[in-house]
């Protein structure tokens, strides 16, 4: 790491992202912040999934073309899991589209195998899988991840009362099947 | 059941470590060059689609002669009356020729 790098790396999120759009060595700066947290979100989302990388990588440029429209700097975070929970989205439809497809024969995640994984993990993700992602995101963000409710209600981008309602369906949902 | 995996898949984090961090940073940093260039070739072939447009819409307005307008206006008119010239035939006169 250089000087420049590292007096980068001093500087808060507000004074990157002001020099982020324009200046490559400031956005990474902010990658090396920030690429970590998002992608423990990304996998707790996903579950052990060989798509984390990709996700973590078109959030990180979308981020960049978007910068600019990033009203409150000190909100990097949060902004970044909004951007990151958007691409999660479209990956689980997608992956739903291409399963109703192949009619189920493709399984939803292209996982791969982990012996850390406990079975009931394994379960979890599982009973995941087989939601859709309006009710498994909300619902992984709140009890995995364990964010507070407007923070998984901005990062999902709906209401307050939706991401309540959407919780608390996928709770019961999993619930149900992992009862069975 | 349910308690026990949430908090299970909780402490469990990805691998993240410093190879596949350099690698999605490469990632990105060429995602970006790409995305810049497909949006400057989008940009290009859009102006130069929208020039060639604008170019056709005024040869077309040059080109027009009171003759072309009439055969546009009426579209009965024989092809002979689009012949126009100095001593060509037009119009009417060409039908009843």
């Amino acid at each position: 790491m250089n000087v420049s790098n590292l007096a980068l790396s001093l500087l808060p999120d507000a004074a990157l992202v002001e020099r982020a759009s324009d200046d490559a060595e400031a956005f990474r700066a902010l990658y090396e912040r920030h690429a970590r947290y998002v992608a423990g979100v990304v996998f707790r989302v996903l579950g052990n999934d060989g798509d984390v990388d990709d996700v973590v990588q078109e959030t990180f440029l979308d981020a960049r073309e978007i910068l600019r429209t990033l009203e409150d700097p000190r909100a990097l975070r949060g902004w970044l899991v909004t951007i990151a929970v958007r691409r999660v989205h479209r990956l689980l439809r997608k992956r739903r589209r291409r399963a109703a497809l192949f009619f189920g024969f493709v399984a939803f995640a292209p996982k791969h195998s982990d012996p850390r994984d406990g079975q009931k993990v394994s379960d979890l993700y599982e009973a995941l899988d087989s939601l859709p992602a309006e009710l498994r995101v909300p619902w992984t963000l709140a009890r995995i991840e364990q964010l507070t409710l407007p923070e998984v209600a901005a990062a999902c981008e709906v209401s307050l009362a939706t991401v309540k309602r959407h919780i608390a369906a996928a709770e019961t949902r999993i619930q149900r099947r992992l009862s069975t | 059941m349910i308690e026990s995996a949430i908090a299970k898949a909780r402490s469990t984090e990805p691998t993240w470590d410093p190879s596949r961090h350099n690698r999605v940073r490469e990632g990105v940093e060429r995602g970006a060059i790409l995305r810049e260039r497909g949006r400057r070739q989008r940009a290009l072939f859009g102006s130069a689609f929208l020039g060639a447009a604008l170019f056709a819409l005024a040869m077309r307005a040059f080109a027009a002669t009171p003759e072309s307008v009439a055969s546009i206006a009426s579209p009965t008119a024989p092809p002979q009356a689009l012949a126009m010239g100095d001593g060509g035939l037009r119009g009417d006169v060409a039908v009843h020729d």
